[in-house]
């Protein structure tokens, strides 16, 4: 049925090779993670990872409950509609990051890398 | 400059319904409780622009793309939705123009369904990278993009059955 053209196959060739590339450069520069950033639309504050704590968070009429436990983050409970941000499950490394689109929170491991934050909690 | 002819009236509202119709089974449709990423669609929208750029041309392929998008949003989604289907619908149709008219005869269905799929992707991030003012929103890209060559296959398959089914000539 089917004439596969060259394009076809150069378009996927790249977009293949795209990812494997974004995929390498990810594995690569991996390291532990030691804060937590979590952006409430404007304002970002930042959690250390090692500590053990939750995190009531309430924006744009959606509230979540996150929670830092054992070196690792999760969305505990939250009722946007999605449900995507809790489906994500637990992340520990630099660069995961959860994110609920609707209530505009954005939840992020950052490497020791990191010098450029304001305060710290916790 | 523009006429209006019955054909592109009649061919431009089913086009639009067609579309309409397939964002509604992909409400139907709760695959982002299996794949986690935020944004996952399986895009079949997208059919029927990539039919009616044959059938009615580019410019009210962008049409029927934006009312598409409008509609969608309107009818199924939100203002954050309607601001990342804007963001991927515009990127994506860039592609197409390119497709028609520098690329022309070298690339198929699949290759322009499956090049649209993942710059609607990009510009969907994109769009997120600024809402969140965070361009590790990127990172979400890696799976994205995999994902969106399985969905570009599919969607440019059933644009070709499609074509096949409702003419009798058709050669792919």
């Amino acid at each position: 049925m089917s004439k596969i053209k060259i394009g076809d196959i150069v378009i996927i060739g790249v977009i293949l090779l795209i990812t494997l590339g974004v995929l390498c450069f990810r594995l690569i520069n991996v390291d532990r993670g030691e804060f937590v950033s979590i952006s409430v639309g404007e304002n970002v504050d930042k959690y250390n990872l090692n500590e053990n704590q939750t995190i009531d968070i309430n924006n744009k009429d959606i509230s979540l409950t996150v929670v830092i436990q054992d070196n690792q983050v999760y969305v505990k409970s939250t009722d946007c509609p999605e449900k995507s941000c809790m489906n994500m499950g637990k992340i520990s490394k630099s660069g995961e990051c959860i994110a609920c689109v609707p209530a505009r929170v954005y939840i992020k491991i950052e490497g020791k890398g990191s010098a450029d934050y304001d305060y710290v909690i916790g | 400059m523009i006429t209006l002819s019955a054909k592109r009236a009649a061919y431009g509202g089913f086009f639009v319904a067609m579309a309409l119709m397939f964002s509604y089974l992909e409400t139907l449709i709760p695959l982002n409780y299996f794949i986690h990423i935020p944004g996952f669609k399986l895009g079949f929208s997208n059919i029927s622009v990539l039919l009616a750029i044959f059938y009615l041309g580019t410019f009210d392929a962008f049409l029927i793309s934006l009312c598409k998008i409008v509609l969608t949003a309107i009818l199924f989604g939100n203002p954050t939705s309607f601001l990342f289907s804007l963001g991927g619908g515009i990127l994506s149709f860039l592609f197409l123009l390119i497709a028609k008219y520098v690329i022309k005869e070298k690339i198929s269905y699949i290759g322009i369904s499956v090049a649209s799929a993942a710059l609607h992707n990009v510009g969907q991030v994109m769009v997120a990278c600024l809402i969140f003012k965070d361009f590790s929103v990127m990172w979400y890209l890696e799976w994205l993009l995999p994902v969106s060559v399985i969905t570009g296959i599919i969607t440019g398959a059933v644009a070709v059955t499609f074509r096949k089914i409702t003419e009798k000539k058709y050669v792919f």
